[in-house]
């Protein structure tokens, strides 16, 4: 809970510090605003960790970060391997092509879950 | 299925060794997403979705231990698992069991660097070994891998441990 607390207030100061850069150009508060967001990035870090590590499965926030964290892993596979797919011998660009069709459907249900898993959470549903 | 767009190689290209760092990359991206997907369920195992993520996890290991058998295809370095014989570019060395598996784990991991505690316990199951003993059996292994051009092929990476190098072309050291 501590860790949600600092990523909310991370994420307050940072809207608050980009609405300021919005009205000034002001090189002290860009580095505030860029320091700031670096900030939020680790406390976001920091949060789904702790969920994934002691968050209830059995509650709809764990599957959200649980489902976040392997369509990241899941995207970042598949745009590595579509990148290198023009360079590649003909047997081994097929069997990445093949790859990267299991990895859109693995990750198409991912992100139905994922969104199953944010309706449940604002119905209040665990 | 998607048919993938045809791509020629231009006249003299081997586009086989300019697979071999890509694959290496692919593998270790390959185990992120596997071990992400151990650690969700490892907390969630029982659960309705575990199911689902078991099925995906059976694929991706499966892909992963096609890409490592790819790996050290293009590398050039193939090792009987029977009489432990390593071949590459022609020559051939007999290996000790111990060095084959070693050599093996290090291959399907590619620019991974394990440390000598790591490799006694996953290389050879055997946590008993003393971390001198295995930089005695690496150093070997290292020495008797000159007799077939591989010099250099297993990396020292300082505080991190030992590591198969980035990429072994066909024929090259």
């Amino acid at each position: 809970m501590s860790r949600l607390l600092v990523l909310q207030t991370k994420r307050l100061m940072l809207n608050s510090i980009q609405r300021r850069l919005a009205r000034s150009e002001s090189e002290s508060v860009r580095e505030r605003a860029e320091g700031l967001a670096r900030e939020t990035q680790q406390a976001q870090f920091r949060y789904r960790k702790a969920i994934l590590d002691y968050g209830s499965p059995a509650s709809s926030d764990y599957w959200l970060v649980a489902y976040g964290r392997l369509i990241e892993a899941g995207g970042a596979l598949r745009s590595k391997l579509r990148s290198a797919l023009g360079d590649l011998p003909a047997d081994d660009r097929y069997e990445v092509s093949t790859d990267i069709e299991a990895l859109d459907a693995i990750l198409d249900g991912w992100n139905v879950s994922m969104r199953t898993a944010m309706s449940a959470r604002v119905t209040g549903v665990a | 299925m998607r048919q993938p767009h045809e791509y020629l190689e231009l006249p003299g290209e081997d586009l086989s060794t300019s697979a071999l760092p890509e694959v290496a990359g692919w593998i270790s991206i390959y185990e992120e997403l596997a071990g992400v997907i151990r650690s969700v369920l490892s907390r969630a195992d029982g659960s309705v979705e575990a199911e689902d993520l078991r099925r995906n996890l059976t694929w991706i290991d499966g892909r992963l231990a096609s890409w490592r058998d790819r790996h050290a295809e293009l590398a050039g370095v193939v090792i009987d698992p029977n009489d432990h014989v390593l071949t590459f570019a022609g020559k051939t060395l007999h290996l000790t069991r111990r060095e084959a598996d070693l050599l093996d784990f290090l291959l399907r991991r590619p620019r991974r660097p394990f440390t000598s505690r790591q490799l006694a316990t996953l290389a050879w199951q055997n946590s008993r070994l003393s971390d001198a003993q295995v930089r005695t059996y690496i150093m070997r292994l290292r020495s008797r891998l000159k007799e077939v051009g591989l010099d250099d092929l297993i990396t020292v990476e300082r505080n991190r441990g030992y590591a198969i190098r980035a990429a072994v072309a066909r024929g090259e050291a």
